[in-house]
């Protein structure tokens, strides 16, 4: 403190003149002339304090050097153009939907433009709460965004997501990175030379700590071979459960693996055709060459113990097996499987599909039912999603489109699963299905139904809809609009919703210009 | 052809961003009947913009003494046509063509209205008669009494805390302060009762607030004794006095003093809110003579502020400062010029100079608690957040709600022209310039 009397004063306030009464001051030091006549009254000790308080204010001297830090460097690449730069400041400091920004990063990312500096922190801070944009972020977030991030512990993941999406990789990272940094380095070099990656991750396997091996063994999904048969099977004997879990899954993914012959062998054990038939015998004890295998000995709630057995099996055995009920998929579930068993060989059958990617089999799969109707609460909803996502592009349009000119009342959960899985921009056929749908559906509806389940429809259909429909939806919200002006109704539910599906298309539509 | 603003100009001007985000959209020809800039003077952008209804919106921009006009219902000033249309502008899409007729209404509406104004603060600066002066003599005699009775019980009442002893004041509860304020604003001292209010934050500012709170009280006292010898100090001391008292110059007095003419750049600007009124602070530098000056704006709750003053703008004009030892606060009396961008603030310096700029302006008044400052230097994030100059030179950085990483990412670690606010709690930054861009802070 300036002043050699403040430390006095403090004292002496703080207790309070009535129980330490003050006596006036002599002081001494630079500022003693300004408190010279100080003298023994209360407001003489405010004013003593008010008046160092000025000199204190007027004599503050700046700190000494204090590093400042290597500055970002230069910028390689090309920044957005200035009416982009508006927009995304719009963006961020707005109310509007995540889903826009999402567009707005795709479109930078695509352009490979990066984010004005000053927003990159509001972009951060909206990438580490929604992870699933943080890839986005980190590609347009340039050599400044690596250069902030660096800067804040919190912001690490932008560069852990830019080390995921740089192909030459210091190999230095690989011997002193973070984890997610060295997964990077390895899935990089996996990808331009999968022996190469085995031979390094086999070389630190005994070395690696426990907790990162589960994430560096999963890098070998990338490029898998028979020459990762040996590792991954040593690594079933694994301590950790995670990797056990991960050895086995890239096991049962190998063709022709002993891990793939062994479940294999259970499955042909435990499913047997009568050819009228088909009996199941799951084991009544899971034992240890199951579980070693990765067979989880617990069900999840709601799945009895042997179903869940099975069930794990014969998601593993390779699709070829079940030849031995029936010559094709279409047959094989048209097959008598014994009662109760059904629902545990569709999740299993839906699972291997998945797993080894069997178009057929998920086309088979949908066109029995999985997943919808009422089946859509006992089949695994995320799996009946993935099942769709099988299904060649064509496939899907064809579909959607029948589901919707054929019913006037389609079921909606297939539906937004068939549009879900339609490559956006939709093709024009399907765009003018839908908005024919959407009309119908808006003529036809109750208010409340178009409140709900029509609005979520309408976002799907902006997600879809290619940005030259913007004329058709205007059209079609003309139409809307005179429909319920000739019954009288005028801002009906049907309107609000098509006026608010113009503003979004027109929005994106904007949006994209922006980047012209 | 004059230079246009940025877009970050722009939209610095929004009242907020889903405004900002509407424009954006609003911002292409295509949704524009018409759309045209003149240069003037006064220099307009106007536009037809394609409403819901059959009508469209008449927008424009006065550019030179900036104000807006659009047919729209919506209550924003500016609202999202008027920045669309300065986005189109800002982006060069805009070709020169003559005003059209309620543009020109427009101009003439606000030119005669402007005249009016002026007619009336000449009317009120007209000698009054002797009984309007006695009265008004009257009125003033018997609010200094009021006053005096304040200081003196504030007085009275600092002593007694210091009697009573400080510590366990910050725990004391927000009615041992508010109390004292109520009495104040009776009194008509509104400056006194602000700064009373101040202290319950003081009070409860966590560690060190003892000695924070001590030399609030000294200051305060200083200003009691200060104003019960108000007859005894020069006038320009006294006129500060009386201002932090809360004693307030009507605007025609200060628009009678003598002008100061020079071509203020728009630093920097700062909102801040209470529950029921907005005050917009502008800083401002006079390029010639390196002069701060302050410009205040009020507007109530969601009401719109005014928006004359464009960030990184310039504008040749007379300004006259209120009256005051330290004369910092200021109106704009007459424009000479249209305001113009500039690239980087003129009176830029070092961390040393800013703090020599603070003491100079407490050696007039003691009581200023903040002083405009630009700094070419870099902010550096940390336990304490610092500005550092190109000397090596340092400051503490306030921190408010957030901590200012957007003016760390936009200068990248390299020296950029950052203005803002110095007070003791640290420096505040409002502004940054670079690469000639100018970035709200």
């Amino acid at each position: 403190m300036t002043g050699s009397i403040w430390p006095e004063l403090h004292a002496t306030a703080l207790i309070g003149t009535g129980r330490k009464p003050w006596r006036g001051a002599s002081p001494t030091g630079p500022t003693s002339d300004l408190v010279a006549g100080v003298g023994p009254d209360d407001a003489d000790v405010l004013l003593a304090a008010g008046a160092l308080t000025v000199a204190r204010r007027a004599g503050t001297p700046p700190s000494g050097s204090t590093p400042t830090g290597e500055p970002a460097p230069a910028e390689a690449r090309r920044a957005v153009p200035p009416a982009a730069a508006t927009r995304l400041r719009a963006l961020l400091g707005g109310t509007s939907s995540g889903e826009m920004l999402g567009v707005w990063l795709r479109l930078a990312v695509d352009r490979d433009l990066i984010a004005p500096p000053d927003q990159l922190p509001a972009l951060f801070q909206v990438a580490h709460v929604q992870p699933p944009l943080q890839s986005l972020v980190a590609a347009v977030a340039g050599a400044r965004g690596a250069w902030l991030a660096g800067l804040r512990p919190e912001w690490r993941f932008i560069l852990d997501a830019q080390a995921r999406q740089v192909v030459d990789l210091d190999p230095r990272i690989w011997d002193e990175g973070t984890l997610p940094a060295r997964v990077a380095y390895l899935e990089s070099l996996r990808g331009r030379d999968p022996r190469a990656a085995l031979a390094r991750l086999t070389e630190v396997w005994a070395s690696e700590p426990p907790a990162e091996r589960a994430a560096l063994l999963a890098v070998l999904e990338t490029g898998l071979n028979s020459d990762d048969e040996q590792l991954c099977e040593s690594a079933l004997d694994d301590r950790r459960k995670e990797v056990r879990a991960v050895a086995a899954d890239l096991l049962g993914r190998l063709p022709g693996s002993a891990y793939q012959g062994r479940m294999t062998a259970r499955v042909r054990e435990w499913v047997v055709s009568t050819g009228r038939r088909v009996l199941v015998r799951p084991p009544v004890e899971c034992d240890a060459a199951m579980r070693r295998d990765g067979i989880e000995v617990k069900p999840p709630p709601g799945t009895g113990e042997r179903a869940w057995w099975l069930e794990q099996a014969a998601a593993a055995a390779p699709l070829s097996v079940w030849t031995s009920i029936a010559p094709d998929p279409p047959a094989v579930l048209a097959a008598a499987i014994e009662p109760g068993w059904s629902t545990t060989m569709c999740r299993a059958w839906a699972r291997a599909a998945i797993r080894f990617g069997a178009p057929d089999w998920a086309a088979a799969l949908i066109a029995a039912g999985f997943g919808s109707g009422p089946n859509a609460e006992i089949h695994d909803t995320a799996l009946a999603a993935s099942l769709y996502d099988l299904l060649p592009a064509d496939a899907v349009v064809d579909a959607a489109i029948e589901l919707v000119t054929r019913s006037s009342e389609p079921d909606l959960t297939r539906l937004g699963r068939l549009l879900d899985a339609c490559p956006a921009p939709w093709p024009a056929r399907l765009a003018d299905a839908m908005l024919g749908y959407l009309h119908q559906a808006i003529r036809e509806s109750h208010p409340t139904w178009i409140q709900a389940r029509v609005q979520m429809l309408g976002q799907t259909i902006v997600n879809g809809l290619a940005l030259d429909a913007l004329a058709a939806v205007v059209t079609l919200a003309d139409r809307v609009r005179a429909d319920a002006d000739a019954a009288g109704l005028g801002q009906t539910g049907g309107v609000r919703l098509m006026d608010s599906l113009v503003r979004s298309i027109s929005d994106r539509h904007t949006m994209f210009q922006e980047f012209a | 052809m004059r230079e246009r603003w940025t877009a970050t100009q722009v939209s610095a001007l929004t009242p907020d961003a889903s405004s900002l985000s509407a424009a954006r959209s609003l911002a292409s020809v295509s949704r524009w009947h018409a759309l045209g800039a003149d240069d003037g003077p006064p220099g307009t952008v106007w536009g037809l913009c394609k409403g819901s209804g059959s009508k469209p919106y008449q927008t424009c921009v006065d550019l030179d003494d900036p104000a807006f006009r659009c047919s729209c219902p919506s209550r924003k000033i500016p609202c999202k046509h008027v920045l669309g249309l300065l986005l189109i502008w800002a982006d060069g899409e805009v070709g020169e063509t003559p005003v059209p007729d309620w543009v020109a209404e427009w101009h003439a509406g606000r030119a005669s209205r402007a005249a009016k104004a002026e007619a009336r603060r000449t009317a009120a600066a007209e000698p009054a008669t002797d009984a309007q002066i006695r009265a008004a003599a009257r009125r003033a005699a018997q609010r200094d009494d009021r006053v005096s009775r304040g200081v003196a019980e504030l007085a009275q009442w600092l002593d007694d805390q210091v009697r009573g002893g400080i510590a366990g004041l910050d725990r004391a509860g927000y009615a041992h302060w508010d109390g004292v304020a109520s009495r104040l604003i009776d009194a008509q001292a509104p400056g006194l009762a602000r700064q009373v209010r101040y202290l319950a934050g003081v009070a409860s500012s966590g560690a060190g607030w003892d000695q924070r709170l001590l030399a609030e009280f000294g200051l305060l006292r200083l200003l009691t004794r200060a104003y019960e010898r108000i007859d005894y100090l020069p006038d320009d001391l006294a006129a500060t006095v009386r201002n932090h008292v809360g004693f307030t110059v009507p605007v025609e007095q200060v628009l009678a003093s003598e002008p100061v003419r020079d071509v203020w750049q728009v630093l920097a600007q700062r909102d801040i809110a209470d529950d029921r009124l907005t005050t917009r602070r502008t800083w401002l530098i006079g390029r010639e003579s390196g002069r701060p000056a302050l410009v205040l704006a009020f507007a109530a709750a969601n009401q719109p502020l005014p928006v004359d003053l464009v960030l990184g703008t310039e504008v040749d004009a007379d300004l006259c400062f209120y009256p005051g030892a330290a004369q910092l606060r200021a109106v704009v009396k007459v424009r000479h010029a249209a305001p113009m961008r500039f690239r980087s603030p003129t009176g830029s310096g070092t961390v040393e100079a800013m703090l020599r700029a603070y003491a100079d302006a407490l050696s007039s008044d003691p009581w200023a608690a903040n002083w405009p400052g630009v700094v070419r230097g870099v902010v550096t994030p940390g336990d304490t957040w610092r500005l550092v100059d190109e000397t090596g030179k340092g400051v503490d950085v306030q921190i408010g709600a957030d901590e200012p990483w957007h003016v760390v990412a936009a200068a990248g670690g390299r020296p950029a022209e950052i203005a803002g606010e110095w007070s003791p709690e640290g420096f505040r930054p409002l502004a940054l310039y670079v690469d000639g861009e100018v970035i709200p802070a």
